[in-house]
Order: C-alpha cells, then structure tokens, then sequence
C-alpha cells in the first residue's frame, strides 16, 4: 500500500514538476512573438496517481484564420494609403500645385501683351512657360518615381513571399518528423509556422488548411495554391507586352506559369498592384491629358498670329510620340505604325487605352477601353483607302481627335493588336518646342484699314482670325494674303457691300445687310478666309474698307491677348478648364486618400480587435502564470509531503515491529 | 474575460500612440493655419478651395490688365485734354486775326504763335507712353504717327490697329486708339468748283450757309458717280414766246480785267432769269436774274455780274480728310501772305475753323470713349475686389482654421494623452510577481 503511496507522490511531483516547467516555459515566452500559452493536461490513473498526458498549445484556428484575413485587409489598405499619401502630401503644396505654375505662365503672358514689343517681356513669358513645362515633368515624376518605389517594393516584398513559403513548407517537414517521435506536438514548430503564415498574411490575402496529418497548406484567396504540404511555389512578376505599365503576377510551377489574377490579391502585394493599376495610371493619365491639353491649345492658337519676326507662330510646345505596343510576334510592325494627336482635336483626348485591330479586307477598327478593360463606346471603323493621308501619310480619324500612320496596312493581321494610350507619359515628355520669347505670336497676321475718303465716320475692325493654314485658309506660307483672297469691302449702299480680291475681282455680293459684323461670315467666305471684319457702323455708299498684312503693327495684341483667354477655355475633354481639371484631379487624390484612409482605420480596428481576441485565448497572462507557480509549488510540496506521509507511515510501521 | 500582458501593453501603446498621431494632426493644422492640410483632409474643400484660389488669381490677372489698360487710357486722357485746350487756344487767335484792325505785322505774330501752338499739338498727337511707345500710333507704335514731310506736311503713317486688354472672362476692351481716327480722319471744310463757261460776267461764288451747304452735300453728293455731282447754273434774259437763245451767241470773255469789269458794271440792269439744272437735266431751282444780286443755291452763293446769259458750270467738291494741322498751316500760309484778298482770308479762316470745330469734335468724342472705359475699369475694379474678398472668405470658411476650435482640441488630446499615460505607469506596476 505505501509502494502504492510512493508512486502516487512521485507522479505527483513529476506532473507538479512539469507543470512548473510549463509555467517557466510560458513565463520566459511572454514577450516572445506567436508564443501560444501551453498548458499540460494531466488524467488521473487508474492504479493511482497521476497520468501526464501531454502540454499543447492553447490556439483556436478560427480565431487565427480571421487575424489574418484581418490582417492581410489592414495590410492592404495600410499600403496602398501609405503610396497614395505621397500624392496627396505633395499636390496641395503652393510650390507643386500646377495651378500656381499656370497662373504665372498667363500671368507672364499678359504681361508680354501689354508691350509686345519688349523682348525682356516676351522672354519673361517664356522663361515662365519654361517653368510650367518643368512643372508638368516634376508631377509626372512624383508618379514614375511612385511606381518606381511600387516595384522596387514589390520585388522585395515577393523574394520575401517566397522565403516565407519554402520556410513554412520547411517546417511541414520538421513537424512531421518530430510529431512521429513524441506524443505532445510540436509546439514551438507550429507557433513559428503560425506565425510565418501571419507574415504571410501581410504580403497577400491567403487560406490557411491543415491536412489530416495536420501539415499546413496554403492556398491564395482565389484558390490558387501557394504551399502544398512540402512543396513551396514561387511567385514572380512578368511584363505584358501588350501594357507594359501593368504589372502580371505568375505562380511558377517550374516547368510552366500560372497567371494570377491580378484583382483582389489582398495584403500588400494587392495594394502596390492595386495603387500601380489604379492610382498611378489614372494619374500619369490625367497630367498627360492636361500636357497634351495645354500644348495643343496653345501650338493651334500660336498658329494663328505672327511672332515678333513677322512669321506665322510655330508650335511653342512638343510632345513626345505615343508609344504603341504589341504582342511579341508583332514587335516587328510597330516601327511602321505611328501615332499623334490631331491638331486642334486635344478635347477629344480622351484617358482610355485605345487599340487598333483589323475588321475585314479594306477596314480597321479602333476601340477605346477604359481602366477596368471595358470598351468605351462604340469601336470607330475606318477606311484607308477612302480616306486622305495629309503630306507626312498621317490619316486623320475625326471621331478620335488622332492622326494614325500605317506604313503598309496589308502587314496587319486579321488578329494582331496594336494598344497605343495617348495620354501615357505625355506630360513628362511635354517639352518647349519654342526656342525663345519672340516665337509667342502675339500679333493678329492682318491689319485693317478705313478709306480716309469714305463719306461715314464706320471703322473696319478685325473679328476673328480662325485659320492660317497655307492650304485652306487665305494666309500664304510666307505671311501674307493669297491674291485671290478677300481684300476690299466696297459698300454699294448702307445695305449692301461687294467683296473684292486683290486684283479687284469681285468674289461675292451682299445685299440687305442688316448688321455690319463678320461681314466675311455674311459673304459666306470666312471659312475659306480664315478672318473676318465688322464694321463699327452704317457705312455709306462709296465707303471703302481694306484688309492687308501690310498694316500689322508690332504692338498688336490681338492673338496675345487670345493665347491669354486659353486659360478660360474648356480645353480639358471640353468639359473643363485647365484649373478646374487640375483641382479635379487633386479632389480625386484627396477622396481617394481619404477613403483608404478610412478602410486603413477601420481594418486596423478589426485587426486589433481580432488580435485582441487571439491574445486573450493564446498569449500569456503573468499574474494567470503567478498563480500557477504557487498552486504548482504547493502542489508539489503537498506531493513531496505524501512521499513524506509514505516513508513516515513505512516507519511507524517498522517501529512497531521494534 | 481573460486579460493577458500582450493586451495590457499593446492596449496601452496603441493608446498612447493613437494620442501623440492626433496631437500631432492638430499641430500640423495650427502650423500650417488651414483646417486642408492634405487633400484628403477634405477632397471636396481641397478642391474647391483650389478653384477659389484659381478664381482670385484670374480676378488678379484681370486687375493687372486692368491697371495696365488705365494707366494707358489716362495717358490718352490727359494728351487728348491738353490737345483740347490747344485747339481752344488756336481758335481764339484765329478769330482774333480775323479782326481787319489788325496789320501784317500783327497778323505775322499771331500767326507766329499759332505755329507754336501746332508744334506743340503735333508733339501731343505724336504722345509717347512711359515704355516709349507712341500711343496714338495705332499698333504701329514704335514710330511716330505724325511725321512731317518734305513739303511741310503732317503725314500720317501709323495704322489703325488697337490694342486690347482682356479684362473680364468675356470683355476685353481697346487700350489704345488709333490717331488716324482721332486726328487724322477729320473732315475739312466742304468745297465746289464754279467756272463760267460762256457769258460777259465777272462771277464770284463762295459758301454762304456752311451748314445748308454741308446738308445738301449729304444729300445729294454721289461719291460713285463724279458726273452727278455737276450742275449748271444758266441766266438768260427774258424771252417772248417762242423766242430761243443760242447760248453760243453770247459772248464769252473768261478774263476778268479791269476793262472787263467796267463794262459789266455798265450793263444797265435789265432783269432776266436763272435756272440750275443737275446732270441728268433736270431743274432743281429757278429764279429771277438781276445783275448783282446774289443767287442762292444749297447753301452756295453766286454773285454773277453782267447782262444774262452765262452759264457756270458748279460741280461739288469730294469732301476730304485731313489732319488739323495741316488745315492750321494753310490757312497761316494764307494769312502770312500779304497779297491774299480778303476773300481768301475769309476763306482760309473758315477753313481752319471748320476744321478744328471737327477735330475737337472727334477729341470731344475720344475723351468721352476713354472716360466710358475709364469708368467700365472702375466698375470691374470694385466688382473684381468684391469677389476677391467674397472668394477669401469663402476659401477661409472652407479651409480656415477655427482656432478657438483647434487650441481647445488641442488641449483635449494633451489631457488624453497624459491619461493615458498615467494609466500605463498604473498598469505596468500591478504584477503579481511585484507582490510575491
């Protein structure tokens, strides 16, 4: 009967002595990270004393899976709003805001107007344009050194990604192995794998299983596996050929690659990708539709008057050429496809991806997408051999505001595909065509003048200058009127006035005149004219008024004062003007911000709360190990007692006998 | 529920954490005096205030082109005022001249002065601006407008072009004002030609009634048709019915000497009749002729004097265009001129007249065109200000910081922090094992 007390007390005191190990163990982890209190579970034997059963770890895996769904969330978001804020610092700084830069380019410019004949003015006018260019480059390159730091970070995070899957299939093996040698688990192997798989979380939204032999697999949200028991996959980027600028993720299976789906990766992974694809796009998108807004503008406008040398204005911005892409196969054609946005059509411009395909035998098609990969409208069909190529073999396709020019169109399959984004990039490419102030044309091509003999006090004055084009206006190349273009205005009475050329033709009659402005208008030749003149008042019969280039003043303000007006034009996709675009595009920032902001809180809430849950479960508690210490010390004291109680019973006995 | 020591302390960071991030948002917004830090802040105040501050920068552009269009306009103002006074001052002497108790001498002085007087109205016309320009050139305006020639003529070589300042979205208004319309394009006295072709009579024919004359040159002059513009002025004497005239009968002497003069004047002063017909043959006035008794016709005098029977060929003048100054100078050429009839005087004083009457009148006009721009400048001025501040305010109560507001945040998150902190210090000393 005391063997059997001897035995009870020795089981006594080894469960109290491992359970005091418990607690030391549980004690000394309390700050170490993915630690799970463990706890050893005793059964009383049958025969007597105590049976120890094993120490496992105190988790619930559903509490664990939702902290890393949570977790993963808050990563997301916590990412993508950490890139964004970059943006968002940045743009409503007075020294970035594009709208300082504009105002003081117009601002310059007006300046210019007042004297058009200082050059220290004109060079002002410049020097500030110079600026905005710059400006435009800085912005574009807050973006591209954005999306620089996104695959940078990316490249990291999946070298990352991918230790992290070969070192969690690692482990499946260890804790194979030495679950097969021992009853109790692999505690310790489980919480770092636990905890590998919470780090995962962080990079991508994934699904933790077990299989029946409890080893870890892990899948992606849409199923895609990334660790099978002990295979790890890896994860790498590939460029689409067709969109350089969106990132393809592959899972490599080694012999062959799985594409990823792109949407809904989740962690941080999905929120480089997601800023990459939506933010950083849209807005190299929006800068470069306002830099091709601006500068096609003002190159049509600059047309339209003559420079302080007394030529017609050339382009004062250059933007660079749209880079037009394609499958591998068909890298070879690209060098013969070039595209470039019409003169004057920039409000057609729209952010899409716009790709040219082939219909049929004579015709083509161009279909806009929009950022989500939807086709935007209706695809614009078109007919080479019907159309016009201009002297450069530019074919101008209306509907888009775009010039296309094919080299040969029979090299171009019937399934080849051609993307092209006009906006990509244009504002960092934007540069200053014009080499100094004297190219802004800030004077009207004609003058006008008043018969000193006409019998009414009426003056001529010019209304319109809407086209210079050597070739369908009446402008000549070198700045003058062609012969044959409107010169007189001869009134044969207060109603009625006769047009005549240079040479004294009369090209058309007006009669029952009832007002006296755009009289070319009236005459219906302003368009083929490219100006027209008002009268201040009733004219008489005889009165004479002359159009020239001979009397063009270099004071005249007249197309200056218009390249000012560009700024209270709705040039951006003619809905807006080029602040209220820019302030547009800063309220998208800020919503955008403001929301993943928002998303980034609320996740972190979720994710703390879910922490908190799994800590209340799983982490250890000092005063919870305190008293345990003391339970177990006296438990095994009150052990040690019974082996007393027994040895002392044994020898009440042996005294007995004595 | 089960509090264990990652929740104790990560609670308690977080807590403090939170605290110093809102302590430190505050702070950034007291520093920067905007409640829109970022953007994201607030999107929608962000953007509008961007497009307040894009609406007041334009309304500065406008003041700047504004400030730029008055100074311009005043500068025309004040040439146009003084040119005024000038052409005052040139017709007082021009009317003091014409008094006959004058002598050559006197005549010779006052001419002497007016000269100056022009001068000093050429340098006006020919006005610079403080940037060197002229300003009445036109756009033409780095020459003068005004060159005097070889012949001592003031020649016109600026153009007609304006310039403009944009000073509202939709108005833009001309600065400067071409001196081709102000001073150049001035109607000079209107004229006709009168010549006797046939007839014994000295005619002397002048414009009696500017004003008629001036109506029934707009009226009936045709500038198209030179041929119309003719007429013809017959006497002829009292014939019995059925007798005719051969106008070739009558004698035509076209000197006028003394000889001739004295003959006419002999006429014994039969009565006859005039008729003036027009181009086209018809009669538009007819009268009775009596010998030294003017006739009157549109404004036009004609003094025939002999027997009847003369025709006189009248054909209007093209009404001309010309600067003041050149009209100034002809007449002073005739006044300088000892030989000029008083006729002629008469006639040149009149001329000049006329034409400075014209002149001021087209100054009158351009001063009251520059004080209208002048007042539209004011007007959008104080509109433009008004906004400025309307825009302020707007942006401020969109964007401003409410610092009673701030301080008092401020103050409550300091206090949450120390809270918070003191909760800590609490916490991290309760252990169990401290007591053991």
């Amino acid at each position: 009967m005391s063997s059997g007390l001897y035995s009870i007390g020795l089981t006594g005191l080894q469960s109290s002595n491992a359970r005091i190990n418990t607690t030391g163990q549980n004690t000394a982890n309390v700050d170490t990270e993915g630690y799970s209190r463990q706890r050893t579970d005793t059964t009383s034997s049958p025969v007597g004393g105590v049976v120890i059963h094993d120490t496992s770890r105190l988790v619930d895996n559903f509490v664990s899976a939702q902290m890393r769904s949570d977790q993963s969330n808050y990563a997301y978001y916590d990412t993508y709003h950490s890139m964004m804020t970059v943006a968002d610092n940045l743009l409503a700084e007075d020294s970035i805001a594009l709208t300082g830069y504009l105002n003081k380019a117009f601002n310059a410019l007006q300046t210019a107007n007042n004297d058009p004949t200082s050059s220290s003015l004109r060079e002002l006018a410049y020097s500030s344009l110079n600026n905005l260019v710059d400006q435009y480059q800085t912005l574009s390159s807050i973006v591209s050194r954005q999306e620089q730091l996104v695959d940078e970070q990316l490249s990291v995070s999946l070298t990352k990604l991918n230790t992290i899957t070969t070192k969690i299939s690692d482990l499946n093996g260890k804790i194979l192995r030495e679950e097969g040698l021992s009853i109790s688990p692999a505690n310790e192997l489980r919480d770092q794998q636990e905890l590998l798989a919470k780090e995962l979380s962080q990079y991508l939204d994934i699904k933790v299983q077990f299989s029946d032999k409890g080893l870890m697999t892990v899948q992606l949200k849409n199923g895609q596996p990334v660790v099978m028991n002990q295979d790890p996959t890896e994860l790498k980027v590939l460029p689409d050929p067709l969109d350089p600028q969106k990132i393809r993720l592959v899972v490599d299976f080694g012999d062959y690659d799985v594409a990823l789906k792109t949407n809904e990766l989740g962690g941080s992974i999905g929120g480089l990708v997601d800023f990459r694809s939506e933010f950083s796009e849209y807005a190299d998108r929006t800068l470069g539709q306002h830099a091709i807004s601006i500068a096609d503008a003002m190159n049509v406008q600059n047309a339209k008057g003559l420079d302080a040398n007394g030529n017609f204005g050339r382009d004062i911005f250059a933007l660079g050429d749209i880079e037009i892409y394609s499958t591998q196969d068909n890298l070879n054609k690209l060098s013969d496809i070039s595209v470039r946005v019409s003169a004057g059509e920039s409000a057609k411009i729209t952010k899409d991806t716009y790709e040219l395909t082939r219909t049929d035998d004579d015709r083509f098609a161009i279909t806009k997408y929009d950022a989500n990969g939807r086709a935007n409208g209706p695809s614009v069909i078109f007919d080479p051999s019907v159309l016009t190529p201009d002297s450069h073999g530019y074919y101008k396709i209306d509907e888009l505001g775009l010039d296309i020019r094919v080299a040969d169109f029979d090299k171009i399959d019937d399934n080849d595909e051609f993307r092209f984004i006009p906006t990509e990039d244009a504002a960092n490419s934007l540069a200053l065509y014009a080499k100094n102030g004297d190219a802004l044309a800030l004077s009207a091509p004609i003058g006008v003048d008043t018969d000193s003999n006409n019998l009414s006090d009426a003056k001529i004055s010019l209304e319109s200058i809407t086209n210079t084009d050597p070739n369908t206006s009446a402008f000549a190349f070198d700045a003058t009127l062609y012969p044959n273009a409107p010169h007189k205005i001869y009134f044969t009475s207060p109603t009625s006035y006769v047009i005549h050329d240079a040479s004294g033709t009369e090209l058309a009659e007006v009669k029952n005149v009832t007002h006296y402005s755009n009289l070319l208008e009236q005459a219906g030749l302003a368009s083929e004219a490219g100006f027209d003149v008002s009268v201040s008042s009733r004219p008489q019969v005889g009165d004479e008024f002359s159009i020239g280039t001979d009397n063009v003043g270099p004071a005249d303000n007249f197309n200056g004062v218009a390249l000012v007006n560009l700024q209270n034009k709705l040039l951006v996709e003619g809905e807006a003007s080029l602040a209220k675009a820019f302030a547009g595009f800063v309220s998208y920032v800020g919503s955008k911000t403001a929301e993943l902001a928002g998303h980034a809180e609320s996740s972190e809430i979720i994710m703390n709360d879910s922490m908190a849950r799994r800590d209340r479960l799983s982490a250890v508690s000092l005063d919870e190990e305190a008293v345990n210490l003391l339970k177990y010390q006296q438990s095994y004291s009150a052990s040690a007692q019974v082996v007393t109680a027994a040895r002392t019973t044994f020898e009440t006995l042996l005294g007995i006998m004595r | 529920m089960r509090v264990t020591n990652n929740l104790i302390y990560g609670q308690s960071s977080r807590a403090i954490g939170q605290a110093n991030e809102k302590i430190l948002n505050i702070q950034e917004k007291v520093a920067a005096q905007t409640d829109i830090v970022k953007p994201s802040d607030n999107p929608v105040g962000a953007s509008q205030v961007l497009m307040y501050q894009a609406d007041t920068h334009k309304l500065k552009l406008f003041d700047d082109a504004m400030k730029m269009a008055t100074s311009n306009l005043e500068y025309q103002e004040v040439a146009l005022d003084s040119l005024n006074d000038s052409l005052d001052e040139v017709r007082t002497l021009f009317i003091q001249a014409q008094n006959d108790i004058n002598t050559q001498e006197d005549l010779e002085a006052i001419a002497q002065e007016i000269s100056m007087i022009t001068e000093s109205m050429a340098e006006l016309m020919n006005a610079r601006s403080a940037d060197g320009s002229y300003i009445f050139a036109g756009t033409d305006s780095l020459g003068p407008p005004f060159v005097l020639n070889s012949n001592g003529r003031y020649e016109w070589t600026g153009n007609e072009g304006q310039k403009f300042a944009q000073i509202s979205e939709g108005m833009r208004i001309p600065v400067t004002d071409s001196g081709k319309k102000l001073f150049q394009d001035i109607w000079t006295n209107r004229s006709f030609t009168s010549d006797l072709i046939t007839g014994d009579v000295s005619l002397s024919a002048k414009v009696q009634n500017q004003g008629d004359f001036d109506q029934f040159m707009e009226d009936h002059y045709d500038p198209e048709n030179p041929d119309s513009n003719r007429y013809f002025l017959t006497t002829s004497p009292i014939l019995e019915e059925g007798e005719s005239v051969d106008l070739n009968d009558y004698l035509y002497t076209g000197s006028n000497d003394r000889e001739d003069q004295q003959r006419r004047r002999a006429f014994d002063g039969t009565p006859g009749t005039y008729s003036i017909v027009n181009n086209d043959g018809e009669t538009v006035a007819s009268g009775s002729y009596t010998a030294g008794k003017p006739i009157t016709f549109g404004g036009m005098l004609f003094l025939l004097r002999g027997e009847p029977g003369a025709v006189v060929n009248v054909s209007l003048d093209q009404p001309r265009r010309d600067n003041v100054l050149n009209e100034i100078n002809d007449t002073l050429d005739v006044l300088k001129n000892e030989f000029s009839t008083p006729e002629e005087r008469e006639q040149a004083f009149f001329d000049a007249t006329t034409s400075i009457n014209n002149a001021q009148r087209m100054v009158g006009e351009g001063r009251s065109n520059v004080g209208a721009r002048l007042n539209i400048l004011q007007d959008r001025e104080d509109f433009s200000s008004a906004n400025q501040l309307s825009n302020a305010t707007a942006q401020d109560r969109i964007g401003g910081l409410d610092i009673a507001e701030a301080a008092t945040e401020l103050s409550m998150k300091e206090s949450a922090l120390t809270a918070s902190q003191k909760v800590f210090s609490r916490i991290s000393n309760l252990s169990l094992f401290n007591q053991m």
